[in-house]
């Protein structure tokens, strides 16, 4: 085991003041895996991205409670100078938008050779980098700014930052979404390619089932701060355990529908300060029992690593017979 | 909010309230003269000594106040009609209108606009409405390139196009969804225009061109202060104190919205 | 191979209606030396959900607000009824507009952060008159629930609103003039999966139910291709291939829709 997070639990300061935004986390990522984090906007995944090397500005948040465990060493405990160590080194982070995340007044030169630190920055080592990410036509041309660069390059370009200084640990959250379809697929590519190479683990944070899908070997799916359902990609493609994942895999757009309508999810997700008593996805949910919105559920096994927080086991027959609700 | 603007709304209001219920407030007639205690130091019965005509500072002063603060917002609301206008329609049509208006601005902005002023009233007669318009005329610019600025960035966004999609006029698309939320900005160059003009007109009453006697107005009870000086330092004092605070009570509350703006 | 489609869709269409022909619309902005729109033709037939698919740049939401005249055209015509949008009065084009709607992509700029709902839909009432006013406010409350929302959203600003409740209100002020033809550029691109479907199902049921017209413009095949019958593909101001959905993404036939479904994760 690469990374273990056990329990993690992270506030974020609002107008109503404290709010639980990641409610007992438990995640693990092993040495050469990419794990995915699926979840829509506001469920807390970047939260808890960003969580890892403690990047949470204290302004905004903080980590109230859990573990994570990175290479048996709890970061929770570090100090600041041993954090210093593995951020950007050991564990390092891809983000959405690479012209935000490149600093406009410095050379794509000058910043590789800032993430490679105190280690090998030769003009080679930083060639072989833009070698390695696809970058070829840069090398040599020391005076190039992120602005002279695609969106597809520049994302190229953070991916090289990442993997200068050889980590263990990548974090993606979302890198392709700003990018246009046809060079998403270069960047996936690549990422699979350097996991590969590299024998990097990956945690690839994303609201795209597609991509995560595509790319992923275990995949977490998250819903109001916590993970509701978990396993290997396959199992949950072709057997999704918990209602919430059913309906995001049937809300995947494809010429299969050709204007028959979606079994859409109805509602919107809830807000961190108006969370129901019960499981969370009870308002939402067209398999719900009364017993569901008693107590939340714990994740449960269901077979072969697939975990569910559901306590209805959703059949097949169950899930045809059940009818979808129009309510909006 | 800032404890610095809070101080700045309490200034502001402060002389806000001194205007408006100045009758009420000043203890004697502004004008009243009384040849027996000319220049008087502050005592009791006069709070801030008396000038050379015997009259009631205090009063006088308070009496100013709404002289200050009428020029301030008058003058500036001249400036800000003019200012948006311009500016709107500058960042709204683009092409030669912007460019014309906008060399119109350079222009306006070449003059030293206090000597500008200065012309205009030696010609004119410096009467109270004529310094009004006049202060007006030459301190919208900054504005009007503020409102400009705004609506030019606005006007790409999807809701301006959704509005002509709908059929809304160009009169109605400006008025009502353009200047509106163009106005942030502006409204903190309005706030520091304020403590310009009243700044303005007290230089201009000070040099004697501005507000006339008998009418008071801080500026020209320092020019009168100036004029005996050492025999009486009260009337210096406190329209020099009054015209700062004043000033700088603007400045916070201008200051204020601004951090509010870039939050 | 574009015209040969072009023809073929008039061809199978011949009993619709054509609602809509662009001819030969070109537009280039200033700032760029590349033209955004380059010489672009075609028809929209009566009822059809015609889709637009291109990578950003390719000038999909250019020849949006060019159909619409909301931005103005270097050359070209747009035959609506007859008549060429694009040299008919300001007051005739105002009248148009009533029946040539447009949704846009993003819900956090489509709607004016200081306009109350109620008053973004009364506003269109306000213009176009097309509603008594005393009837105003009942009728804004029916659209709003014809896009699932209610009276409770009246008086509620954008700010209070998430991504899919704000579109729902996008859309319900594009059906306000009760319009025949819709542009839908890019509606749900900024929502998330679960929000998308919910919105997709709400375009094409009102599509099916008002037999809307409907120009849908996506970069996301999936999306385009799950609602679509008829597809163009464009690709830096040009169509390089049309034609009905199943045919297009079935047996692609221009190299750059072939690289687009490679990329694409059709499950």
């Amino acid at each position: 085991m690469l990374l273990q997070i056990k329990n993690l639990k992270i506030n974020y300061k609002s107008d109503n003041g404290l709010l639980e935004v990641v409610r007992g986390v438990d995640l693990v990522i092993n040495q050469g895996e990419c794990v995915g984090l699926i979840g829509e906007s506001g469920c807390g995944k970047t939260t808890i991205g960003l969580s890892i090397t403690k990047l949470i500005p204290e302004r905004k948040g903080n980590i109230s409670s859990g573990e994570i465990l990175f290479e048996d060493k709890d970061i929770l405990k570090l100090n600041p100078e041993e954090l210093r160590h593995i951020r950007g080194r050991r564990i390092s982070y891809v983000f959405q938008e690479p012209f935000s995340s490149l600093n406009p007044v410095f050379t794509i030169y000058e910043q590789i050779r800032e993430s490679l630190k105190e280690k090998d920055n030769s003009d080679s080592r930083i060639a072989e980098i833009l070698k390695n990410v696809g970058l070829e036509n840069i090398i040599g041309r020391k005076n190039m700014y992120p602005h002279e660069l695609s969106g597809g390059m520049q994302q190229r370009a953070m991916i090289g930052m990442a993997i200068a200084s050889k980590p263990s640990l990548m974090v993606l959250d979302e890198p392709t979404t700003a990018l246009d379809v046809t060079v998403q697929r270069q960047i996936l590519d690549l990422i699979a390619e350097l996991k590969n190479k590299m024998n990097l683990s990956i945690l690839f944070i994303s609201h795209d089932l597609r991509i995560v899908f595509n790319i992923a070997d275990k995949v977490n799916i998250m819903y109001a701060g916590k993970i509701v359902e978990r396993g290997p990609k396959e199992k949950i493609i072709s057997n999704p355990s918990h209602p919430y994942t059913m309906g995001l895999i049937d809300s995947i757009p494809s010429f299969e529908h050709r204007k028959k309508l979606f079994n859409a999810i109805g509602g919107r997700a809830p807000l961190f300060s108006e969370l129901p008593e019960g499981c969370k996805f009870y308002p939402r949910c067209r398999f719900r029992i009364d017993a569901c919105a008693e107590k939340e559920p714990e994740l449960k096994d269901v077979s072969g690593g697939q975990a569910s927080r559901c306590i209805r086991t959703i059949s097949a027959e169950l899930r045809s017979a059940t009818p979808i609700k129009w309510n909006y | 909010m800032n404890k610095l603007t809070l101080f700045g709304i309490g200034i502001v209001g402060f002389f806000i309230i001194i205007a408006v219920f100045a009758p009420m407030i000043a203890p004697y007639n502004p004008g009243q003269i009384d040849i027996e205690n000319i220049l008087t130091s502050p005592s009791g019965s006069h709070i801030f000594g008396t000038d050379s005509l015997g009259r009631d500072l205090f009063s006088r002063m308070v009496y100013g106040t709404r002289i200050s603060l009428m020029v301030g917002f008058i003058a500036v609301g001249i400036a800000a009609i003019i200012g948006i206008a311009l500016g709107a329609i500058a960042g709204y049509y683009g092409k030669w209108t912007d460019a014309v208006i906008m060399r119109f601005i350079d222009i306006m902005l070449c003059f030293p606009t206090f000597f500008l002023i200065l012309a205009v009233v030696a010609l004119l007669e410096p009467s109270i409405i004529n310094i009004m318009i006049i202060i007006g005329a030459t301190s919208w610019m900054g504005i009007a390139r503020l409102i400009r600025a705004e609506i030019l960035s606005l006007k790409e966004r999807d809701f301006i196009y959704a509005e002509r999609a709908i059929g809304a006029s160009d009169l109605r698309i400006i008025t009502r969804h353009l200047i509106p939320n163009a106005m942030a900005p502006a409204l903190v160059s309005i706030t520091l225009g304020i403590a310009g003009a009243i700044l303005v007109e007290s230089s201009l009453s000070f040099l004697g061109i501005g507000v006339q006697p008998p009418t008071p107005s801080w500026g020209n009870i320092l020019s009168e202060g100036k004029a005996v000086m050492g025999a009486g330092w009260w009337m210096m004092l406190f329209p020099g104190l009054a015209i700062f605070i004043t000033v700088l009570g603007y400045n916070l509350l201008g200051e204020g919205i601004r951090e509010k703006l870039l939050r | 191979m574009y015209q040969n489609n072009q023809r073929g869709a008039a061809l199978r269409y011949s009993n619709k209606m054509e609602l809509l022909k662009i001819d030969n619309l070109h537009k280039t902005f200033k700032k760029h030396k590349v033209p955004a729109v380059n010489g672009v033709s075609f028809s929209i037939f009566k009822g059809e959900v015609l889709g637009l698919v291109g990578e950003s740049g390719c000038g999909k939401s250019t020849l949006a607000k060019l159909i619409l005249r909301l931005i103005s055209a270097d050359k070209g015509s747009i035959f609506y009824k007859g008549k060429d949008l694009l040299r008919v009065s300001h007051n005739d084009m105002r009248k148009t507009r009533k029946d040539l709607q447009i949704i846009f992509q993003d819900p956090y700029s489509s709607l004016d952060p200081r306009m109350k709902i109620g008053e973004v839909i009364e506003e269109v009432y306000g213009i176009h008159k097309n509603v008594h006013e005393r009837d105003r406010g009942n009728k804004t409350i029916e659209l709003l629930e014809t896009v699932g929302l209610g009276k409770t959203y009246l008086n509620r600003l954008p700010s209070e609103l998430s991504g899919g409740e704000r579109q729902r209100i996008g859309i319900a002020r594009a059906l306000a003039t009760d319009p025949e033809f819709i542009i839908c550029d890019e509606p749900v691109s900024s929502l998330d999966i679960s929000i998308q479907a919910q919105i997709l199902n709400l375009l094409i049921e009102l599509q099916k139910r008002k037999n809307l017209t409907y120009l849908f413009i996506s970069h996301d095949l999936g999306v385009i291709s799950s609602v679509c019958d008829r597809v163009l593909v464009m690709r830096s101001g040009k169509f390089v291939e049309s034609g009905p959905c199943e045919g297009v993404f079935k047996n692609p036939g221009h190299e750059y829709t072939k690289t687009l479904l490679k990329s694409v994760f059709l499950s």
